[in-house]
């Protein structure tokens, strides 16, 4: 190993192995995405971002909020579930089956249906409980669910996967999590309101948040007398003549905030569908 | 301030005298290292094979089978194509499909496409099948068929098809319709169990196999 | 008899080697060679580390109290973090380490330094850009990836200013006069060529032509991984199989070992980085191959401790035995070793998936990076400039106490901030994969090991700026005959100490 020809040219070959293994192989697998077409609503996915929002994806960056919070769902595993979906008219036959397959609360299901009977089983063990109480028009139905403490914490239904980053530039996974996970901050409900609230003073909507406040995204304003409160003023008021509004790198970052939703049911990570009530029309009998 | 020890000038002496080398021969810190040969373990080199070994299984075993659309807590892509919701006339089909070939297909025949020269009319692209209403061809099923009959344009007759009232269930009678009206480039609507049941009160008391006739006979909804 | 203290001068040095000894120039020569443009390169490296540092303080303390200097942009804890990461990482690790590979490679090839001003402009260069980056971190002008968060017009001018570190590197080696090449040669030459195609490529890829989504945090994942991996680790790995040899005074061990771990840092080593997406939005191969990679990377780093263990042991049996316990060159050098045999065992475990999914976005990622960029790399350069720095400018360290207070300093702090982050980071993700415990209690809980992690980061200022002081003072040793020299030509005041003579 004397050789300084043949000490580059190990070394360029460890380059060569490194380029081809994980940039150029991955750029062939996943570097030419395009968004799909969800078959449950027709949308593509991932939908382009508003404006607004993509200016508060800039913020998002500038304010550096990549390094206390992930956007990366992750999910340990799937298991099945067994649901009621509709009890039929049978019902003191379904009641027979169900205790015969040792499903404790029968009565208390059929009354409640669509209702989850049964969790935590195999595809196929859901399946055969499924078939079974499936008789006429009582259904019963298989239905997904998707495990993991990322998922029970409420942080999204079902991992993340790369479908869902396609149009973020730059994508800002995170590795801390000293706050919580943002990938589905848009399912929250959390008002635009409350989340500026957040913003200006964690403290103030999460009593043990440690999240330093952003006061220098809002503007203090004197009311005069008389005047009437901006629109977009904070609830909260800090003292008596004086309002804090929103900057408008504010509102952007709440709208891009309010965008981020990695819950739709692609292929490659399906979402639990429940069975939902709804009406079965009885078929007409016709006379011969 | 402590003044330096040792005033080197920029032309340092070489070592001239054997004194000096002499010192320097002693303190070997004075000389740059060198690296001396010693074979190396085989166990190193045999752990080294080990663990590639065991990596490359664990890639194999953990690495979704190098498929781009295979993340997270999935094993493969089969896994995921099994997840994905399958909807009722699919599930019902499958099942139709088995009953067909075990009592369907002799007759029928496995493209559907039957046989004009013994008689059995063809079940692909047969407008009878593509009824949107299943009333006839539940009855056909029921009760059997006799006498002739007109399907994609040519008249079939010479053999008669067999009941099924009491080989086949509701269930499996959907099951195998609902295959039908779907297989084969087929395009149809589910056969509900349900309106098997109706269908098999109404003509509880039809004796013989349906003819054509009657058959048009049957008011249809739709 | 002691040992020597290879802080101090007090021999002559000779210049030694297998062949050709009259064609090799000597030490003084290459010392005074090397001497301006590596005291410009530490002396700002320093600073940097002191400046990283002190934003890596301000950084601690907003953990535990959010709104402390919270009401300025430019201090927001989102930027504080990768502004002081790039501190270090840019203007301390890689100068210094730079500078201390130009060195060994001149000392090991007995040549001197190949190009002394394209070193001089780089370092104005460098220095120019890693300022405006970090400036613009801290101006919201971040680009979001970790540890490549300066802007691209300063990616630009890193990139052109290491070329001409990289070109004068191997222009020392292709010039070297001992035609047998010593492993650390080896891995500043494989580190010479890693670092500009790693920076490159994440630069253009990330930064310039961003690529489509998920893929942008796999190439993210691939820099950081091999800026730890191929550039810095190689830089310390090079600087202990140096100084372990000489400063025990045995030749290292077996070289076939040291080829052996070479090889397989090289080949295995580059596909490590991307563990933080187990689970995560990329495909499986990915983070799978990277488990893998760090698992079978544990052989490099049983083969080098192994080298290096039978090394100290052949000056077991002679008067350097105890060298360790006066030699704080060598002590930093030690730790710096320990810290790299703990780091790639920690490295092979937290790749494993099951202790992924727990430590994984947590702080022991944070006290991992933390192990190998001050526990390893900074250890190790401090002993390096601990003993270069004297050679270069023919004064020794003025406090000698100084230098074991530094030691003690840093030690404790690395232990403190590694110790402190991993336990806390572990607990941290029990809590997580806990779904009944609430979130907020979680980062409550982080909230001690914290407080233990500034503590450490508060030592390792403090034996920073032990370090700084001593240097200054010896600096201002050095100046004093030439600025005395030059105060006597232009005043002409009757002063009998003749220019060039230091009294």
């Amino acid at each position: 190993m004397n050789n300084g020809l043949l000490l580059f040219f190990g070394i360029f070959l460890s380059l060569g192995g490194s380029f081809w293994a994980l940039l150029l192989a991955p750029q062939v697998q996943i570097g030419r995405a395009q968004p799909v077409v969800l078959e449950t609503t027709g949308e593509t996915y991932p939908a382009p971002r508003s404006g607004l929002a993509q200016q508060g994806a800039d913020i998002y960056r500038a304010q550096g909020c990549v390094e206390c919070h992930s956007q990366q769902v992750r999910q340990s595993g799937v298991n099945f579930e067994v649901w009621l979906a509709d009890s039929g008219s049978a019902w003191p036959q379904l009641a027979a089956t169900m205790d015969r397959l040792k499903i404790s609360d029968a009565d208390k299901f059929i009354t409640q249906a669509p209702v989850k009977i049964l969790g935590g089983l195999t595809m196929l063990e859901a399946s055969g409980i499924a078939s079974q109480l499936t008789n006429g028009e009582a259904k019963a139905s298989v239905v997904l669910a998707t495990l993991g403490p990322d998922i029970q914490r409420g942080w999204g239904k079902r991992a993340t996967v790369t479908q869902d980053y396609l149009y973020d530039n730059p994508v800002q996974l995170g590795s801390l999590r000293i706050g919580p996970d943002l990938s589905n901050y848009g399912t929250r409900a959390v008002p635009a309101a409350l989340a500026l609230q957040h913003l200006y003073s964690p403290q103030s909507t999460m009593p043990k948040s440690m999240m330093p406040p952003y006061r220098y995204l809002f503007n203090k304003r004197q009311i005069a007398e008389g005047q009437k409160r901006a629109a977009n003023a904070l609830p909260a008021t800090v003292e008596p003549g004086y309002e804090i509004t929103p900057t408008p790198e504010a509102e952007a970052l709440v709208a891009y905030l309010m965008s981020l939703n990695a819950s739709a049911s692609l292929a490659e990570a399906p979402v639990p569908a429940p069975p939902v009530k709804s009406a079965i029309a009885a078929p007409a009998a016709p006379a011969p | 301030m402590k003044k330096p020890n040792k005033q080197n000038s920029p032309q340092s002496a070489k070592p001239s005298s054997s004194a000096k080398a002499a010192r320097v021969l002693v303190k070997e810190v004075g000389a740059e290292p060198v690296a001396s040969h010693t074979s190396m373990p085989v166990l190193l080199i045999a752990l080294l094979g080990a663990l590639l070994y065991w990596g490359n299984m664990y890639v194999v075993q953990y690495g979704g089978e190098l498929d781009a659309r295979v993340q997270g807590p999935y094993r493969n892509w089969k896994q995921l194509e099994s997840l994905k919701p399958q909807d009722e006339s699919a599930k019902l089909a499958a099942q139709g499909a088995k009953i067909y070939n075990q009592y369907c297909g002799p007759c029928h025949m496995g493209d559907g496409n039957g046989n004009f020269s013994s008689g059995f009319p063809p079940l692909a692209g047969s407008e009878w099948v593509l009824e949107k209403d299943p009333s006839r061809i539940i009855r056909i099923v029921l009760n059997g068929l006799g006498g002739p009959i007109t399907v994609k344009g040519r008249e079939y007759g010479q053999t008669q098809m067999l009941p099924w009232r009491e080989s086949l269930k509701d269930e499996e009678i959907s099951a195998v319709l609902t295959y039908v009206r779907n297989a084969w480039g087929n395009k149809g609507p589910v056969v509900d169990a349900a309106l098997v049941k109706q269908v098999r009160d109404q003509t509880a008391d039809h004796s013989g196999a349906w003819t054509a006739e009657d058959l048009f006979k049957v008011p249809l909804k739709n | 008899m002691s040992a020597p203290s290879s802080t101090s001068l007090q021999e002559t040095e000779a210049s030694g080697g297998v062949c050709n000894a009259d064609e090799h120039d000597s030490v003084a020569e290459i010392d005074a060679s090397c001497r301006w443009p590596l005291l410009l390169l530490f002396t700002s490296g320093i600073l940097w580390l002191v400046l990283g540092t002190v934003l890596a303080l301000i950084a601690a303390i907003k953990l535990h109290k959010g709104d402390f200097l919270a009401d300025t942009s430019w201090l927001t804890l989102g930027r504080i973090r990768p502004a002081s990461m790039n501190a270090v990482l840019y203007g301390f690790s890689s100068q210094v380490g730079i500078g201390v590979a130009l060195w060994l490679m001149c000392r090991l090839g007995h040549v001197k330094l190949a190009f002394q001003w394209p070193v001089i402009v780089a370092w104005k260069l460098w220095n120019a850009a890693v300022t405006i980056g970090v400036v613009a971190i801290l101006a919201g002008a971040t680009t979001g990836f970790e540890w490549l968060e300066m802007p691209r017009g300063v990616a630009g001018m890193l990139f052109v200013a290491y070329a001409l570190f990289g070109i004068s590197l191997v222009a020392t080696f292709a010039m070297r006069r001992e035609s047998e090449v010593f492993p650390s040669q080896w891995y500043l030459l494989a580190a010479a060529f890693w670092f500009p195609w790693i920076y490159s490529a994440a630069s253009y890829l990330l930064i310039v032509d961003p690529v489509r989504g998920a893929l942008q945090a796999s190439i993210s994942g691939w820099f950081t991984g091999n800026l730890v991996t191929l550039w810095l680790t190689p830089i310390g790995l090079a600087g202990i199989f140096y100084f372990l040899p000489r400063l025990s005074g045995q030749p290292l061990h077996s070289r076939e070992l040291a080829s052996f771990g070479f090889w397989v840092l090289l080949f295995v080593g580059n596909f490590g980085g991307l563990t933080g997406l187990i689970g995560g939005p990329v495909p499986k191969w990915m983070p799978a191959v990277s488990t893998a990679a760090n698992v079978c990377l544990l052989v490099a780093v049983i083969s080098n401790a192994w080298n290096w263990r039978e090394t100290c042991r052949a000056s077991c049996t002679t008067s350097h035995r105890n060298a360790w316990k006066t030699d704080s060159v060598l002590r930093f050098i030690f730790f710096g070793a320990f810290a790299y045999l703990v780091h790639g065992v920690i490295a092979a475990l937290m790749s494993m998936p099951t202790v992924a999914s727990v430590t994984n976005f947590t702080y022991a990622v944070v006290a991992r990076n933390n192990l190998v960029l001050h526990g390893f790399v900074g250890m190790v350069l401090f002993g390096c400039l601990y003993y270069i720095i004297p050679r270069l400018v023919q004064v020794n360290w003025p406090s000698e106490s100084s230098i074991r207070a530094h030691f003690l300093c840093s030690a404790i702090g690395v232990l403190l901030l590694s110790l402190g982050l991993g336990i806390g980071g572990v607990l941290q993700g029990l809590k997580l994969a806990n779904a009944s415990v609430p979130f907020m209690d979680v980062v409550r809980g982080t909230v001690p090991f914290v407080g233990l992690s500034t503590l450490g980061v508060l030592l390792l200022l403090i034996g920073q700026l032990l370090f700084l002081s001593n240097y200054l003072k010896l600096l201002r040793a050095f100046a004093e005959p030439m600025v005395r020299a030059v105060c006597s030509v232009c005043c002409g005041c009757g002063s009998t100490a003749k220019p060039g003579v230091r009294s």
